[in-house]
């Protein structure tokens, strides 16, 4: 397996800027303080140089005319003036068999010099020694040495360095210092920017950043600050559709549970208005097995069986009704109807008690109605037979019929007891029951007007009650002519 | 000492002919009562040893003619049978609830309630 070696350094984004910083400004530096260092050596070099030419000069004037009179006692008084200077070592009149004459060391005199010339002031490192010819008039009467002292050019050369040095560490430490607030102003907006990513990718995406400049980084920013503003419609625009959809599932589930509610409750009642006839059935029945009945008691017995079987047939019938009305498979069978016709083979089916008037008003040429003739006709059956029950002897039923030019409208009016407010709006439901003697004597399905509603409204029409308690009820539906 | 006095609050017809019929072949007096209403006032007319009492009722319905009675503490003795069509465990837990000494589902055996107004009386 190949092992791979990898130097990583995990270095923050200000060190590295620091660093480079840092490493360009020291080059820079240790270059300036070099050539500067290297310049000043030479200067001072050539300074010494120039020293030693001037004094080359004047020992020669001083000492070459003295040579030729032989005043030696001038020659040594102006040898130990001059190197009382602090840059002259020594100084040496030496003859040309090499044998010094004066020098301002006393023990070299009259001795063989010992001292030879330095080659290059370069490379002597504490006293520079030269000679020069003491000639006059193409005779050489010797030479002079002096030794010059270079501790001094040492030392300043040495100085010059410290001094260059200690500026350049100085520069450094003020360049750090610059650098690390400048770095801290580059960075502080790439920081606050990582701080709003930090918290976009938190999900929260209502931050925006503070954009300062019109830069690189403040394109960047205010590019940071679009992609949060999309992300927040985005996120927005989401939460908002899963919110409504939520609502609709929650709705839609509401309406589910009303209507398996709704469902249940209608087994229910059905279940309940069955079992009513059949106790009655099933009880005379096993009465008229069990018991020892008399021929009248039998008789009846025997009718209520076949009453409540009539009864039963008809709210099985009601419910089939019904049902097939809710669930949207009740079919009509539209044919043109003579309305006034209609109603007086109504009027003649039906039985009505002989103390009960029923009054028919019809305008005049009546219109065709395209309607079910068996369905409008048991609308209208239900709803005279709700009246009879309610009128009393000696009252009159109004059966009235009218029509416009959309519409032809039937009411039927009584003048009974009349359906209190509050009751008006609960008749049309189904197993809806008045809390009165005569419904609680009726023993219907409880379903005839949520047929007849149904009904009517499959027609497109519309049906309706009016009553003041006390003054007796109409109800009225209209059906359209077309 | 007379008969015992039954009292059939009940609302259908025929249901009250076929109780009658059964009640008083064994030798109880009948009294009717055709809604809720009319029920407490006759409990309190005549003081009857036992009540069949249907749910589904005009004015007020079995359960709070039920509950009125067992709360007074002139009535709260008398034996309440609950005689209904529904048949839903709610229904026959809430009849327990008001205080209903039994519940008799429609349709109904004659010979079975006889025996439970017996035991109950």
């Amino acid at each position: 397996m190949e092992k791979r070696f990898e130097l990583k350094i995990d270095l923050s984004y200000k060190t590295k800027l620091l660093l480079s910083i840092l490493t360009v400004s020291a080059i820079m530096l240790i270059i300036l303080t070099l050539s500067q260092i290297t310049f000043l050596r030479n200067t001072l070099i050539e300074r010494t140089l120039i020293r030693v030419k001037t004094v080359e000069a004047l020992l020669n004037e001083i000492v070459l005319d003295n040579i030729i009179e032989k005043d030696i006692n001038s020659i040594k008084k102006s040898i130990v003036l001059i190197t009382r200077q602090p840059f002259i070592e020594f100084i040496s009149i030496i003859d040309n068999n090499d044998k010094i004459i004066l020098s301002s060391n006393n023990s070299l005199e009259n001795r063989i010099n010992p001292n030879k010339d330095s080659k290059d002031i370069r490379e002597v490192e504490k006293i520079f020694i030269k000679s020069f010819p003491l000639e006059k008039d193409k005779k050489r009467y010797g030479y002079v040495q002096v030794g010059f002292s270079l501790q001094k050019l040492t030392k300043d050369i040495e100085t010059a360095t410290y001094r260059s040095f200690g500026i350049s560490i100085v520069a450094i430490l003020l360049i750090i210092g610059v650098a690390w607030i400048i770095s801290d102003k580059l960075l502080n907006p790439l920081r606050e920017m990582k701080n709003i990513s930090d918290i976009i990718a938190k999900g929260d995406f209502s931050k925006r950043l503070n954009i300062k400049t019109k830069d690189i980084i403040g394109e960047l920013g205010i590019s940071l600050n679009s992609m949060a503003e999309q992300l927040y419609d985005l996120t927005n625009n989401l939460n908002r559709k899963i919110k409504e959809a939520t609502l609709e599932l929650e709705e839609s589930n509401k309406k589910l549970k009303e209507l398996d509610n709704l469902k249940s409750e209608f087994v229910s009642l059905v279940s309940h208005e069955l079992r009513t006839p059949l106790t009655a059935i099933i009880g005379f029945a096993k009465a008229n097995r069990t018991l020892d009945l008399t021929e009248k008691q039998k008789r009846k017995y025997l009718l209520i069986i076949e009453n409540e079987g009539k009864r039963l047939a008809k709210i099985i019938e009601d419910f089939l009704d019904i049902s097939k009305i809710e669930s949207g498979k009740f079919v009509l069978d539209i044919t043109d109807i003579d309305v006034p016709e209609l109603i007086s083979e109504i009027i003649n089916s039906i039985k009505i008690p002989e103390n009960i008037k029923i009054n028919v008003e019809l305008s005049k040429n009546f219109p065709k109605l395209y309607a079910d003739r068996n369905r409008l006709k048991q609308v209208i059956i239900n709803i005279i037979g709700n009246a009879l029950k309610y009128t009393l002897s000696g009252g009159k039923i109004t059966i009235c019929g009218e029509y416009t030019d959309e519409d032809i409208i039937i009411s039927i009016k009584d003048d009974g007891p009349g359906i209190k407010k509050e009751e008006l709006e609960k008749i049309f439901n189904k197993f809806y029951r008045g809390n009165d003697d005569v419904s609680s004597e009726n023993e219907g399905s409880g379903l005839g007007l949520s047929i007849s509603k149904g009904i009517i409204e499959m027609h497109k029409g519309n049906i309706w009650a009016e009553s003041e308690f006390g003054k007796g009820s109409k109800f009225i539906f209209s059906l359209p002519r077309e | 000492m007379g008969n015992k006095k039954i009292l059939v609050i009940e609302d259908q017809k025929s249901i009250v002919e076929l109780l009658k019929l059964n009640l008083t072949i064994n030798g109880y007096d009948v009294i009717i009562a055709r809604d809720g209403e009319e029920g407490v006032k006759k409990v309190f007319d005549k003081y009857p040893d036992l009540i069949i009492l249907d749910i589904k009722l005009p004015k007020s319905d079995g359960f709070q003619v039920c509950q009125q009675l067992k709360n007074n503490i002139q009535t709260k003795h008398i034996p309440i049978i609950f005689l209904s069509a529904f048949t839903q465990k709610t229904i026959v837990e809430k009849g327990k609830e008001v205080g209903g000494d039994f519940f008799v589902q429609k349709p109904f055996d004659a010979i079975e309630l006889i025996k439970i107004i017996k035991k109950l009386l």
